[in-house]
């Protein structure tokens, strides 16, 4: 298939090409005609003869004479009679005829009128006539003439032959210089002849030329075509030339597969746009790219368009479209369409982010599960820890059993940090916000934790090196808890990792251009180090639970985790360095606001679930904070601070004999299951003698039974303040020296833990709460109607217990303490509790627990 | 050299009948001037005189020669025409001059308009001091068919003969 408008372009070019060749062959002809025409004037010249036969005529006259010289001699002979004189005169006319036309050539003919005035043919002349006047004569005269015309004839003989010589030799000059002309006029001729007859070649050899070249670009041209024919008919795409008048130029087989229409049916459609197209599919790519069609847009846009065309079934299919736009060789534009059948592509892109989906949600169930797993296994960890905390309080033990019992209390704490670890990882991983914005003094801040880990650093003979600049010295607006768990993690790990090394904590402020400041904590330890495989997971929870690092001392593998994620919602960065057996140095940075310091404001600034609460302000106090587990230590010393204590913290026994030995304190809270020194070993010897001797000393336990309390009591502890504390139940025994005797009453139903309610609120979405609610009113409701119905028993403690479940994990501790003693009393000594009082208590419960629950707005909804 | 000789024999024949045939002109017409003798096939001698010719249809042919200066209208009787009276339609005929020249020409070269026997100069007749009497003259303006050395050396001056060449 040629196209006829590229023959018609080659031609031109050819012709134009050519033009220097058509004018040199037009003025070639143009010469040759004008020779060709002074060649025919010539021949006619030559085929006209000019003169008579004018040698013959000049010859003829001097016979003529001669005849007439004969004639007039035969007349003297004799006596002349009337034939003689009429020959005589004839022969004179003769040859007076003949000078007269010779007469006229030379004056008329080219070649003689230069002999006009030659003297001899001018004696002919004048020798005739005076011949003629002789002659001209009445006969009897004439005889008389005779010796005259005899003497003219003679001296007319001279000349005549003269002229003739002279006459025959121009004539003959002539005749050569005709032939002369003649030839070189034939030369002429003939050069230009093969002039052109050359020209003619080298033009035909150049059409010829052009012709095979033409005929070459043919075969080219045709053998692209045939290619390109070969391509499209191949090609997995379709493909669609239209013009932009719709004219549809080419389809490609495969075009045709994916619309479905034949070709004949796409060029006979009128409106292509329409049938493939149309208006009312609703996506907004198809719509995009009909308006710039119909819009005339020279498109240059790249790339692929993703858009459902319709099929000749009506059926829509999805493409992918790839558009370029030309001219043709009319200049109209020409669009080439490409079209890539994708359902196969989207049905499983979509099968794809089905499956992603559901494996999302089974992971976010998953993680949801181990959340509320692990809360719900909190409680009856508490109760293991309490029960073995009994056991050895309660029994004499062999130093076996002892040694069982350890490793028994060991392994529950582990589990329960493990657990609160677990807890901690999904409440950063989900979208809980971290704690408000507080104000706080970096370099205290960073000096007390450091001090706070000191203890633990000790124990493995490791100094703790401060790096504190002057510009640390600063009061920033930042998360402080997570600053400080993610401190302590890291203080924590240095100190455990290294043995009779030195823990460098150096701390820097970088302003940032866009305000804030950047805080970057490094800390560098001499220990182990870890291998620099392992470098890249050690942030990965769980990663490293397996690995060494962890497992040398006691620890989840979270704590690394968490710190990564806390750092991290600070807006932060972690990052570790180190080398196996050399050391290690940890970093993270937090960005931060720089505020102004407090200028009254003795203390840190308080903490945020405290500012919740307004809660009026007691005497200031020296306490002893006495705690193993350095998380509970942290909270129970944070919400005294913000109480505005003055806090001394121990983390075992012989530490809080020591120091409460050498210091007086008010108040000592002591835990009492500790390694070691129990709780009640250390509060009796701190009784025993020492500055604190008369301290107020308050137990602190998981399990608050009356029959503990007396046994504390015995040991030296005045009071029992049951885990989780809280800052109300903090406030009395601060505000008293004597506060009331820890009893029943003292729990209310109101009471809740923050902590737990704060975990729960983040952890389950506003549904879940809801049907958590729900339990707990089921049970509560069903408890008092059993108590209404006069239940009693084992099936009473059963409700009992189920209520207090529920309103623990709920974080409703205050109800679950009364609940508590209500189960033990049934157990115990079968007492059923007063319908009176519990129908107060389950009153005010009731309207307590959807406002502690529900979040804000949704409280009122089901009161 | 056989043929010259049949040649001069022809001639030596061919004198000798113009004498005897001269010898034969019936004085009445020798009176009256003889401008013209004929000879037809047959043999038979046809003279013509100024009157004879006055006679006969007048074809004037108006031209320029090379003998003359000026346009002359030249007049007389078409030759064909004379021919004819002496019964030459075809073949060839030898015209002679005053002068004893000859030349020979194809009857049917000739048309009823030239050549013409002009036997007057401008209406006047001519003398053979002017190539007179008669004149065998062709339109040589006319064309260029006219002006070849043949027709010039057809137009003969002073014709005094006529005769059909035998075939």
């Amino acid at each position: 298939m040629i196209d006829p408008d590229w023959v018609e372009r080659q031609l031109q070019r050819i012709v134009t090409r050519g033009w220097p060749v058509l004018v040199i062959a037009v003025i070639g002809l143009g010469v040759l005609g004008i020779v060709g025409y002074h060649f025919t004037a010539r021949l006619e010249d030559i085929r006209i003869a000019q003169s008579d036969n004018t040698t013959w005529l000049i010859a003829q006259s001097e016979v003529e004479a001669l005849k007439l010289a004969e004639k007039v001699i035969v007349a003297r002979q004799g006596p002349m009679g009337a034939a003689q004189v009429a020959d005589l005169r004839q022969a004179f006319d003769l040859f007076y005829s003949r000078i007269n036309v010779i007469n006229t050539h030379v004056n008329q003919s080219p070649i003689l009128t230069p002999m006009a005035g030659d003297p001899a043919w001018r004696a002919v002349v004048q020798r005739t006539e005076r011949l003629r006047a002789l002659i001209d004569v009445p006969n009897r005269d004439l005889t008389a003439d005779l010796p005259d015309i005899r003497a003219e004839l003679v001296l007319l003989r001279g000349p005549l032959r003269e002229f003739a010589l002279e006459a025959l030799s121009r004539l003959v000059d002539a005749a050569t210089a005709r032939r002369e002309t003649l030839a070189r006029l034939w030369l002429r001729s003939a050069t230009l002849a093969v002039t052109l007859i050359v020209m003619l070649l080298v033009l035909s050899w150049g059409m010829l030329h052009l012709a095979r070249r033409l005929r070459q670009r043919h075969h080219e041209v045709e053998r692209a075509q045939s290619n390109l024919e070969q391509t499209l008919a191949s090609s997995l795409d379709g493909v669609i030339v239209v013009r932009q008048d719709g004219t549809v130029l080419r389809v490609n087989p495969a075009a045709e597969a994916i619309l479905g229409y034949t070709l004949e049916e796409l060029q006979q459609s009128r409106d292509l746009l329409s049938l493939l197209l149309p208006e009312g599919t609703g996506d907004p790519a198809t719509h995009a790219l009909r308006s710039m069609i119909l819009s005339g847009a020279d498109s240059r846009k790249e790339g692929r368009i993703y858009l459902s065309a319709q099929r000749r079934d009506g059926s829509s299919i999805p493409v992918e479209l790839a558009l370029a736009s030309d001219r043709d060789a009319d200049g109209r534009l020409i669009y080439f369409a490409f079209l890539r059948d994708i359902s196969d592509r989207v049905s499983y892109e979509a099968t794809l982010r089905e499956a992603r989906d559901s494996a999302l949600q089974a992971a976010e169930a998953k993680a949801r599960f181990l959340a509320v797993m692990s809360h719900e296994m909190r409680t009856p960890l508490n109760g293991l820890i309490a029960a073995l905390d009994l056991l050895r309080e309660t029994t004499r033990l062999s130093a076996r059993q002892a040694r069982f019992l350890a490793v028994a209390e060991a392994s529950a704490a582990l589990a329960l940090d493990q657990i609160n670890d677990v807890l901690e990882l999904t409440r950063l991983e989900g979208d809980a916000a971290l704690e408000d914005l507080s104000d706080f003094n970096l370099c205290a801040t960073v000096r007390e934790m450091a001090e706070q880990v000191s203890p633990l650093a000790a124990r493995q003979k490791n100094k703790i090196s401060l790096d504190l600049p002057p510009e640390a010295n600063c009061w920033l607006q930042g998360h402080r808890r997570s600053f400080l768990r993610v401190l302590l993690n890291l203080l924590g790990n240095a100190a455990k990792f290294t043995t009779g090394g030195t823990i460098t904590l150096s701390v820097h402020v970088l302003d940032q251009p866009d305000g804030l400041s950047l805080v970057r904590v490094e800390i560098s330890d001499t220990g182990i180090g870890i291998a620099s495989e392992k470098l890249s997971t050690i942030f990965e929870p769980f990663e490293t639970l397996d690995n060494g690092y962890d497992r040398v001392a006691e620890g989840t593998g979270l704590g690394l985790g968490i710190a990564r994620r806390t750092v991290e919602r600070m807006g932060g960065a972690i990052g570790v360095d180190s080398r196996l057996g050399e050391g290690s140095t940890f970093w993270f940075t937090a960005p931060m606001a720089r505020v102004a310091p407090p200028g009254a404001k003795p203390d840190d600034a308080p903490d945020t679930e405290a500012a919740a609460a307004p809660t009026p302000q007691p005497p200031v106090q020296e306490i002893l904070i006495v705690e193993d587990n350095p998380t509970n230590r942290i909270v129970l010393r944070e919400m005294l601070r913000h109480l505005g204590q003055t806090v001394v913290e121990a983390s075992n026994g012989s530490e809080a004999v020591e120091l409460a030995r050498h210091r007086r304190f008010d108040l000592i809270f002591m835990d009492v299951s500790m390694p070691e020194i129990d709780g009640v070993t250390a509060s009796r010897q701190i009784r025993a003698g020492g500055q604190s001797a008369q301290a107020w000393i308050v137990a602190l336990t998981a399990h608050g039974l009356p029959e503990d309390l007396e046994r504390f009591r015995r040991g030296g502890l005045t009071e029992i303040l049951q885990k989780p504390v809280t800052i109300a139940q903090l406030v009395p025994y601060l505000t008293a020296q004597t506060p009331e005797p820890a009893g029943d009453d003292r729990a209310m139903p109101a009471d809740f833990d923050v902590v737990v309610v704060g975990e729960l609120r983040a952890l389950l979405p506003a549904a879940q709460m809801r049907q958590l609610l729900d339990g707990i009113l089921a049970e509560g409701d069903g408890f008092i109607a059993a108590l209404e119905a006069g239940e009693s028993g084992p099936a009473l403690a059963d409700r009992a217990h189920r209520l207090r479940g529920a309103a623990s994990i709920a974080g409703a501790a205050g109800l679950a303490a009364l609940l508590e003693k209500v189960e033990s009393e049934l157990q115990e000594k079968g007492v059923v509790p007063s319908l009176v009082e519990w129908r107060e208590i389950w009153g005010k419960a009731r309207e307590v627990l959807p406002l502690r629950l529900l979040p804000e707005g949704e409280n009122t909804t089901k009161a | 050299m056989r043929a010259i000789w049949g040649a001069a024999v022809a001639r030596v024949l061919g004198a000798l009948c113009v004498l005897i045939a001269l010898g034969a002109v019936p004085a009445q017409a020798v009176d009256a001037e003889i401008l013209l003798r004929l000879r037809g096939p047959d043999g038979k001698e046809v003279v013509q005189t100024r009157e004879m010719l006055d006679a006969l249809p007048e074809v004037r042919i108006r031209t320029s020669t090379i003998w003359t200066e000026g346009e002359i209208e030249f007049s007389g009787p078409a030759l064909l025409t004379v021919l004819k009276e002496v019964g030459i339609t075809s073949g060839r005929v030898r015209l002679a001059a005053l002068n004893d020249y000859v030349i020979e020409l194809n009857v049917a070269d000739m048309t009823d308009d030239y050549p013409i026997l002009a036997i007057r100069r401008d209406g006047k007749s001519f003398g053979v001091r002017d190539n007179g009497p008669i004149w065998v003259i062709y339109p040589y303006d006319a064309g260029a068919m006219f002006a070849t050395e043949r027709i010039y050396a057809s137009s003969v001056w002073q014709l005094v003969r006529i005769e059909a060449v035998a075939p």
